[in-house]
């Protein structure tokens, strides 16, 4: 039973890191033009397919050698990350930024129109044939993506709890890209001038800061930091499809709103919280539930704190 | 010259016409202060300068530069700094951290310390609070900041809106010489003020707009003095 619930957390918390980054890059726009960029899911996947075509040019299998192998991965982390992020940037600039004084609903319509133009995308990429799934005959079925990294129990191949090389990635890497995160936004100039725009978008216009320049720096490190979930996200599921954009991009929505939606360490706390949740109902309710339970919990909480865990509630003096 | 002047200023919300061609001019090393009803147009004055919401026609000149077209993110590096009606510090962000948003335009580090020095020997209740977020300190703190981070940007020119507004009279009388203290180190001020007896006291000129428009003009003791003016603003 420990064993097991161990195991559930490992799980949870391994695919909570992969929901806390992508939530990031949905709460930190939203944070500063209250806007929901429903087109940030498919930049991840997107991202994903940089990796895979990657991955199939360089050649690189689990028979590989383990330098190649590491060195494979940076360049699958950079590639992806720099290609979410300029991705994310062009959007912004050439679909929502005309509309930025638009109504509402003009940009977020916008946004799923530019969802489903990705996911097309998407399904053409993964229709080129491509070494690794060998001639790549039927775009919309899944892709394998390779296992680059040893499937050795590290805990010892009697333990009852397996904890890979994968895991310790997945969970290591997301913590150094979070701290580098709140160090970018905490002790930064451009951080600093993030959070006030965020808080007060003319007032920090009459401080000098050019609101336009910071719209672009979040847009960039949102689709950056998607870019590099997707990496984290496809050596750890081994498999990249172009509607994975879709399903993941709505739970790390979720997970951001349930943090409270343009809170970053309230995303981290989402996306974690809805990893964990989804690991433990799954193993001891069933899979077949696992919409209905997560939806229904993330409901019961935002009945209570519907502002999301850390969104504030409380009113500011004026 | 003048160190600002507007020239027939008309600025626009939609169809309505806020302004309906305002001209005034505001000397170096000047207070003056714009006083009016609700809705005269005080408010699109200041953001029509500091180009919040950019005139529709009629031109701003500071210090010899047309600022039609000059981004409102830049209008600060050239010495003019907008505090806004109802403090605006950011609520989320320290007391310390405010005062820096001030000076993000500087990169003059020893300026930038010693105006942190100034900022807090004229609030140093800043200093006990700086590293308290903004939004927990009490209505007068929060518009003693808003002044100490618009100081921060280093300005020639300082525009003010409503900086008593809902604050206990001791605090207003504290703002009030902390504009003084400014004006005598040698920043101009454009204050525009719903408390107008206290306004006209400090200042050297004024001007009172109606409904988008000057209506009267002069030295502030004869704005003060005048029958029309006390009667419509100073409730006697």
């Amino acid at each position: 039973m420990l064993d097991t619930v161990l195991q559930q957390l490992l799980i949870g918390l391994t695919n909570g890191m992969v929901f806390a980054l992508v939530a990031l890059g949905y709460t930190m726009v939203y944070g500063i033009l209250e806007f929901i960029n429903f087109a940030h899911g498919d930049v991840f996947m997107l991202s994903a397919f940089v990796s895979l075509t990657l991955v199939g040019a360089l050649g690189l299998n689990d028979q590989s050698s383990a330098g190649a192998l590491a060195g494979g991965l940076v360049l699958c982390i950079v590639a992806s990350s720099v290609f979410g992020g300029l991705l994310n940037l062009t959007i912004d600039r050439v679909v929502y930024k005309p509309l930025r004084k638009a109504p509402k609903l003009a940009p977020l319509v916008s946004a799923i129109g530019v969802s489903f133009i990705l996911q097309n995308v998407g399904l053409f990429w993964g229709g080129m044939s491509m070494q690794i799934f060998g001639g790549g005959g039927q775009a919309a079925a899944p892709k394998a993506f390779p296992n680059l990294l040893p499937a050795t129990n590290l805990l010892g191949a009697s333990s009852h709890v397996t904890l890979q090389p994968k895991d310790v990635l997945v969970i290591g890497a997301s913590l150094v890209v979070m701290s580098a995160l709140y160090g970018i936004v905490q002790f930064t100039k451009l951080g600093k001038a993030m959070r006030a725009t965020a808080q007060d978008p003319s007032a920090a216009r009459l401080m000098g800061i050019d609101v336009d320049q910071v719209v672009s720096a979040t847009f960039l490190i949102g689709g950056a930091l998607g870019g590099f979930a997707s990496v984290i996200y496809s050596l750890y599921i081994n498999t990249v499809h172009y509607q994975m954009g879709y399903q993941n991009g709505l739970y790390a929505f979720t997970a951001a709103v349930v943090g409270g939606i343009g809170n970053i360490p309230g995303a981290v706390l989402g996306g974690l919280l809805l990893g964990l949740v989804r690991a433990f109902s799954d193993q001891f309710i069933g899979a077949q539930w696992q919409p209905a339970v997560l939806f229904g919990i993330l409901i019961v909480i935002l009945v209570f704190r519907p502002a999301g865990l850390l969104g504030s509630t409380a009113r500011e003096k004026v | 010259m003048a160190l600002l002047e507007l020239r027939d200023v008309r600025a626009k919300y939609g169809a309505i016409e806020a302004l309906k061609g305002i001209s005034l001019t505001v000397e170096a090393g000047e207070i003056v202060t714009l006083i009016g009803a609700n809705g005269a147009g005080k408010t699109t004055t200041l953001t029509s300068i500091s180009g919040l919401h950019k005139p529709s026609s009629g031109s701003v000149v500071f210090d010899g530069k047309d600022l039609g077209n000059v981004a409102p993110h830049d209008v600060v590096r050239l010495g003019l700094v907008h505090s806004p009606e109802g403090r605006r510090v950011f609520p989320r962000m320290t007391v310390a951290e405010n005062l820096e948003m001030g000076a993000y335009t500087r990169d003059d580090k020893a300026g930038i310390q010693a105006d942190f020095a100034r900022v807090y020997e004229l609030f140093p209740v800043l200093l006990e609070r700086k590293a308290q977020a903004a939004g927990t300190l009490s209505g007068g703190e929060q518009q003693m900041l808003a002044v100490g981070r618009a100081m921060m940007t280093k300005p020639r020119l300082l525009l003010l809106d409503e900086p008593s507004l809902g604050l206990a009279p001791l605090i207003v009388a504290r703002i009030f010489q902390v504009i003084q203290t400014l004006n005598q180190q040698g920043v101009t001020i454009l204050l525009v003020e719903q408390n107008a007896r206290m306004a006209l006291k400090i200042a050297h000129r004024a001007y009172v707009l109606e409904t988008g428009e000057v209506t009267m003009s002069g030295p502030a003791a004869d704005v003060l003095a005048d029958p029309r003016v006390q009667a419509a603003y100073l409730g006697e």
